[in-house]
């Protein structure tokens, strides 16, 4: 079932950006929200987690940004905010949209720190307000859904997760 | 006896040094602009570009069949636009033709191989695309097979949309002119009465879908619906790529030159095929 939510929010990443116009307020980050809806299904296998959002992240690198390693290493640091969030936070529908918001901000800043530093943009840092706003309506939604799916999922074929 | 010994902190610390330095590097090396897809990223990209295509084509089958019907519906006022110009066409074929007789003339009299306007072309269809804020792109069914390089022009029936940046085996990316982030300027000239005048696009606006050119001599006259098409200086674009017409015009902070603003003729939105297009050896 994990695997089967990555790979569906994988190419619904695809998908969606062929119906979204440019710029718009809906900017799809669905992989990057998988990996909040499948932690508590990694019950007592956190390193497999971290290995699952690592290859994740080489993924989305070698077919949507050409940018090799870098999204495997921020996927990763994803990850581990993730699991800090839940020994913090319970797992339920509030706490999810949180991390959600949490995972956004702190990979925009990354981002756009790392093109910063490597001098890869020139425009002004109210751009990266625009890039975390843009992105929150949709994945927010997103989360919300695949939350409940997923936990209906999970009852249907009896899943263990972390609560 | 056996002490342990202990673990000295001066270790740690270049331990850590060494382990930043080495994800700068890796950083930097990954964010060039200019790097080129080593072969084992280029086999993954082709594969997992391929199986992606494959998963969305129901959807994106869905997606052409709704477009088709909005453009049926528009159909009458179509045919009655292509009939006004259908007449025109004649006319405007026997110029072309006269125009190019008289070039290849004169490119023989001067001895030219080619000018800044020959270009080869190839088609190619759009497989993907990645909104994302930093990475504006577009994958295109076309790789290095099919003899793509990197830094050719891309444009499609409305004008220039980018210039690939990525090329692998079957697939390439188009890096669009639609980006806030545009670092390369472009040269461009604007039609005047006497003939062009020329300027640097420096900028777009998504929101108004329209570039900023800069630099453009202050004693010039632009009107308003000027059409902006390349120059072909640099190594990249052709000349006579059409950008878009004049929208606004105003002068620079300096009074010294003017700037103009230019509606994009290119729906950014709206992107299914592409035509590559490369300069002609000389």
């Amino acid at each position: 079932m994990v695997w089967f939510a990555i790979v569906i929010s994988f190419i619904l990443d695809s998908i969606v950006s062929n119906f979204i116009s440019l710029n718009s307020l809906f900017t799809p980050l669905f992989t990057l929200m998988s990996l909040i809806l499948v932690y508590p299904y990694f019950k007592g296998m956190i390193e497999k987690y971290y290995i699952t959002s690592f290859v994740t992240g080489i993924c989305y690198d070698l077919i949507y940004t050409d940018t090799i390693i870098i999204h495997g290493f921020l996927f990763l640091f994803i990850a581990f905010i993730i699991t800090r969030l839940n020994i913090l936070l319970s797992n339920n529908f509030v706490n999810v949209i949180i991390m959600a918001f949490v995972c956004i901000i702190t990979y925009r800043f990354i981002t756009y720190g790392l093109l910063l530093i490597t001098d890869n943009v020139s425009f002004h840092v109210s751009i990266l307000f625009k890039s975390i706003y843009r992105s929150l309506i949709l994945n927010l939604a997103y989360v919300s859904l695949g939350c409940i799916i997923l936990e209906r999922l999970a009852k249907k074929f009896k899943i263990r997760k972390i609560n | 006896m056996y002490k342990k010994k202990e673990f000295d902190k001066r270790y740690l610390i270049i331990i850590f040094v060494f382990v930043i330095a080495l994800l700068l590097v890796i950083v930097s090396v990954a964010l060039k602009k200019d790097r080129n897809l080593n072969p084992v990223e280029k086999a993954l990209k082709d594969s997992g570009t391929f199986i992606v295509n494959v998963v969305s084509s129901p959807v994106n089958l869905v997606k052409n069949l709704v477009k088709d019907s909005r453009e049926k519906k528009d159909l009458y006022k179509k045919y009655k636009k292509l009939k006004e110009k259908e007449e025109q066409i004649d006319s405007i074929i026997a110029e072309i033709d006269n125009l190019k007789d008289e070039r290849d003339k004169l490119k023989k009299e001067l001895e030219l191989n080619a000018v800044l306007s020959d270009k080869v072309y190839k088609n190619a269809t759009i497989i993907n695309r990645n909104i994302d804020y930093w990475y504006d792109e577009i994958t295109i069914d076309k790789g290095s097979k099919d003899g793509i390089k990197k830094n050719m022009a891309v444009v499609n029936y409305d004008g220039l949309i980018g210039t690939i940046s990525k090329v692998s085996n079957h697939v390439s990316t188009v890096k669009l002119l639609a980006n806030e982030n545009m670092s390369d300027k472009i040269s461009v000239k604007i039609k005047v009465n006497n003939g062009y005048v020329y300027g640097l696009i420096s900028k777009y606006e998504s929101k108004k879908n329209s570039y900023t050119v800069e630099g453009i001599s202050e004693n010039v006259e632009i009107s308003e619906g000027a059409e902006v098409v390349t120059t072909g200086m640099g190594d990249i674009y052709t000349s006579g790529l059409f950008i878009g017409t004049v929208s606004k015009v105003t002068t620079d902070n300096f009074d010294l030159s003017k700037v103009a603003v230019v509606k994009a003729s290119v729906d950014f939105n709206n992107l299914d095929y592409v035509t590559i297009l490369k300069r002609k050896d000389s």
